[in-house]
């Protein structure tokens, strides 16, 4: 498995050998470019009414701020801020919104990823009507690119891509808590197609 | 120059430009962002004519939170509504505002009485420091409040107090109290293009796409 720890002790997973620098222009390159008029306008219209956090599961069962569902977008706010926004040119000349670094996003993977299963409970409670859930969609694919989504979907990815379905050969078993080379076998995928854990296929 | 000619003349007009371009600045610069559209096919039953009125539906049922958040929203939702019709009855409704509005754009309307205004200053001011406890209580707000929060809470607060203050002859000269809550409105108006205060626009294309996008996938508004 490629588990590993930020400095601050979150784990995460990582795919590929890219360099930290290019993980984070990755992210926001996809993050960036999927960006539109609706998406922009959500970014734009948070007033900060923290009351997404009393419609999210997980924060609600756990009363751990960090699940706040719109603190779960903090780097792609950020990124938004510094490269799209109408005052980017601004955030960028005074550093108003500091470059996003590799280590928030690897920190920010267990929100992104582990702490939403998009319900849309908390688009739903929005007085701003920021569809929240569909941001958390549009960060994942920035983190995708960036080579940093949970092993367990990139594994699914790779499947998908070498056998045109994620629930094909021994992946279900995999990630029923097979251990990984119980299933594909020591020495890896029995399926060249598939890939190393780690490679974001492409 | 007197601080209240300062204020009444160059303040006010840098205050008022800044407003007018940043405001505009910032709703053509979102604007002119393309609309990706929804990629998907509406659920079967959907017309697209219908999605373009479901935006507006969008925006008027965010009004009031959905039944299942009721409970949890309704502090927010209340102390908001208070705090904002508050802030509405006092510039649209005192006097000597719907006077500063004539000479600005020629149009005038009956005032309220200056004493139920004063009341509901007094009633805004209670409601923003209620607001602004709740931020620093709040473990999720707090977690998500930026400098952009507290001093948007600043600018908001400080006319409806300077105004209080002047009304009464608190604290000071009359003319330098009048001063005083001119350019705290001078400050709101240039900080208000750049921060959260520019959700007097844009809440209504936020609901409205959510509104839009909620119709394309077949659920209720």
């Amino acid at each position: 498995m490629t588990a590993q720890k930020t400095r601050t002790g979150v784990s995460f997973d990582a795919q590929g050998d890219l360099s930290d620098d290019q993980r984070v222009i990755n992210a926001m390159h996809a993050f960036v470019k999927d960006f539109g008029l609706s998406a922009a306008v959500h970014m734009e219209s948070c007033v900060h009414c923290g009351l997404c956090a009393k419609a999210c599961h997980f924060h609600v069962m756990t009363k751990d701020p960090k699940y706040t569902p719109i603190n779960k977008l903090k780097p792609f706010k950020k990124a938004y801020q510094r490269h799209v926004g109408p005052f980017s040119l601004f955030y960028r000349f005074f550093n108003l919104a500091p470059a996003v670094t590799t280590e928030e996003l690897k920190e920010w993977q267990e929100l992104i990823f582990d702490s939403c299963n998009m319900c849309g409970r908390c688009t739903l409670i929005c007085p701003m009507g920021i569809d929240i859930a569909e941001l958390v969609k549009e960060a994942r694919h920035g983190m995708f690119a960036a080579g940093l989504i949970p092993e367990r979907l990139a594994l699914m990815d790779r499947t998908t891509r070498a056998w045109g379905s994620p629930a094909k050969g021994g992946t279900p078993r995999h990630v029923c808590g097979w251990s990984y080379s119980r299933t594909v076998g020591a020495d890896g995928p029995h399926d060249p197609r598939l890939g190393q854990p780690g490679d974001t296929g492409g | 120059m007197e601080l209240l000619e300062f204020a009444r003349g160059p303040a006010m007009n840098v205050a008022m430009t800044v407003f007018i371009f940043g405001v505009v600045w910032r709703l053509v610069a979102l604007l002119a962002l393309p609309y990706r559209g929804i990629k998907s096919r509406p659920r079967e039953g959907v017309i697209p004519e219908g999605e373009i009125s479901s935006g507006f539906k969008g925006v008027v049922r965010r009004m009031w939170p959905y039944p299942t958040f009721v409970k949890a929203a309704l502090f927010s939702t209340v102390n908001g509504y208070v705090f904002h019709i508050g802030l509405a009855i006092i510039v649209f409704g005192f006097g000597p505002h719907i006077l500063f509005f004539k000479n600005l754009i020629g149009l005038s309307w009956g005032n309220l009485p200056n004493n139920l205004v004063y009341a509901v200053g007094v009633l805004t001011v209670g409601s923003l420091v209620a607001a602004l406890v709740h931020r620093l209580v709040d473990l999720p707000k707090r977690l998500i409040s930026t400098f952009n929060d507290y001093f948007s809470w600043l600018v908001t607060f400080a006319p409806v107090v300077t105004g209080l203050l002047a009304s009464a002859h608190l604290g000071a000269r009359y003319e330098t109290l009048l001063a005083v809550h001119i350019l705290s409105i001078a400050l709101f108006l240039i900080w208000f293009p750049f921060g959260k205060l520019m959700h007097s626009f844009l809440f209504a294309f936020s609901r409205g796409v959510t509104g839009i996008r909620m119709k394309h996938r077949g659920a209720q508004i």
